[in-house]
């Protein structure tokens, strides 16, 4: 009997080629991921560490049993001193140039059952492209029953206290 | 046909190359960019600086500024207290900086740094007009942290020849007066009053000025004021202490860790700080008096007392900072 055995070498080859294909796919997809996910958002941590303690620390009292500086801002309407302050504690850097951070401040209230918002500040000069990625920080201010201020939303409530949501988007542009 | 013995070897073969091979990502993983290594340790830095009060070898004592030796300092962080982050102690940012106590790198890498690589840092605080800082200039590649703080300021009881009158006495015709601050630690260390605000004579200077003096004594003609003696007591007992510094007009006369031994005449205004020390020889229930005596008076002349608490004191805005970390 001839003992044809080519076939069965072929195949042998076509089985360690497949094997040595697959290991090869395997490298290469470990090598990826050494860089994890959690790294990649580090920078954006970052940021929305830096807006939360600027606006932490603006929500400090002015003296004892005064109103902080937010409260202040918002139940007054001063868009202008909120960008005052907050502008260079974002910006400002000793190690490098100045950060070219932007943000965009809006209010966020209960209406009824509802919510509604206004804008509050709106720094111009910058246009936006659309590919910047944005982190958002927020704080709860407390305004006090009217007066108000005539640039304050109409639907707030007129009989008591409210808190609104002061929620600040950054990015930098 | 093929010998099944080629193919069992071959099969175990190739698994065994597939594993090897499978495992050589492993030791690459040790190779990361430093940008991501140092972001982080800068990161981890400024929390403990910004959030964290630190903590002295002896829990007895609370506070590692007032500690004489840099190695029972655990760990350096810059807050008034727990709890109360962003909030920085004007005394633990003086100790913090004071490269003369602690010595940059060492003391700095075992308790802030931590970790066994020895990295170089950079540590900046910027506050109204100050700035302090500790370590060389970055290279190009660092990694950086910063964040937004406010700094507590020192409170200072002020008595002003134009606006304060107590010393205006129809019977005050004569140049002998006391003055007597009262400083009830009870009554000022109170846990409902803000931690911005909040005043503990353990820890924080204590400010007495006197303005415009010939105007608040009384003194009239041609009489200058001299101020003869400064007497501290505790609950009426006379006591040594020499943890105050004396400025009148401007210049310093008396610095720290010294008394005031002769009569020194004043012109304009007398400026008391009294500084927390270790181990006072006060308790915490106890009032502090000191007592400005002018020219040596015998019983009976003008006595005044003010108390040193949150209705007379004044306390300025605080203002925000920036503290920031490099790290390489």
């Amino acid at each position: 009997m001839v003992v044809r055995d080519g076939a069965t070498l072929y195949t042998i080859e076509g089985v360690a080629a497949a094997l040595l294909m697959i290991a090869t796919a395997t490298i290469v997809f470990q090598a990826i991921s050494i860089y994890t996910p959690g790294d990649t958002h580090i920078d954006d941590m970052l940021l929305e560490q830096l807006g939360a303690d600027a606006l932490a620390v603006m929500d400090m009292p002015r003296g004892q049993g005064d109103r902080t500086l937010l409260e202040e801002v918002v139940q007054d309407w001063r868009p202008d001193l909120f960008d005052a302050t907050f502008s260079p504690l974002l910006r400002e850097r000793s190690l490098a140039a100045e950060d070219p951070i932007q943000y965009s401040a809006e209010i966020s209230y209960r209406v009824g059952d509802g919510v509604a918002s206004v804008t509050f500040s709106d720094p111009p000069g910058y246009i936006a492209t659309g590919r910047d990625p944005a982190v958002r920080v927020t704080r709860w201010v407390q305004i006090h029953p009217p007066p108000h201020h005539p640039n304050l939303p109409e639907n707030l409530r007129r009989d008591r206290s409210q808190m609104v949501l002061l929620e600040v988007i950054l990015w930098r542009g | 046909m093929v010998p099944i013995d080629f193919l069992v070897g071959f099969t175990i073969f190739i698994s065994a190359f597939i594993v090897v091979v499978a495992m050589v990502p492993h030791p690459l993983f040790a190779v990361q960019s430093a940008k991501i290594d140092y972001d982080a340790v800068a990161y981890r830095t400024g929390v403990i600086l910004v959030e964290d009060p630190g903590m002295p070898i002896s829990p007895d004592f609370p506070v590692w500024e007032q500690q004489t030796d840099p190695g029972n300092v655990i760990r350096m962080g810059l807050t008034v207290e727990h709890g109360s982050p962003h909030i920085l102690s004007p005394a633990k940012i003086d100790r913090f900086f004071d490269t003369g106590f602690f010595t940059y790198p060492d003391d700095y890498l075992r308790s802030l740094i931590f970790g066994d690589y020895p990295y170089s840092f950079h540590i900046t605080l910027s506050h109204r007009d100050d700035r302090w800082s500790v370590g060389p200039t970055p290279p190009e590649q660092f990694g950086v942290v910063r964040r937004v703080v406010t700094v507590k300021e020192t409170s200072s009881l002020i008595r002003d020849g134009y606006v304060h009158h107590e010393f205006h006495l129809p019977e005050n015709q004569t140049a002998d007066q006391r003055l007597t601050i009262e400083i009830p630690c009870p009554t000022l260390i109170d846990r409902s009053v803000d931690p911005l605000f909040r005043i503990d004579p353990r820890v924080d200077p204590l400010r007495i000025e006197i303005r415009n003096i010939r105007g608040y004594l009384n003194f009239t003609g041609n009489e200058t004021v001299a101020l003869d003696e400064i007497r501290i007591a505790r609950q009426g007992i006379t006591i040594p202490f020499a943890a105050y510094i004396l400025e009148i007009d401007g210049n310093e006369v008396v610095s720290l860790d010294d008394t005031l031994q002769t009569s020194k005449p004043v012109s304009d205004d007398l400026i008391f700080t009294l500084y927390p020390v270790p181990n006072p020889l006060w308790r915490q229930a106890d009032t502090i008096t000191i007592t400005f005596i002018f020219p040596r008076n015998p019983d009976g002349a003008d006595h005044q007392v003010i108390t040193y608490d949150y209705g007379t004191v004044f306390i300025p805005p605080a203002e925000p900072g920036i503290l920031e970390v490099a790290v390489w």
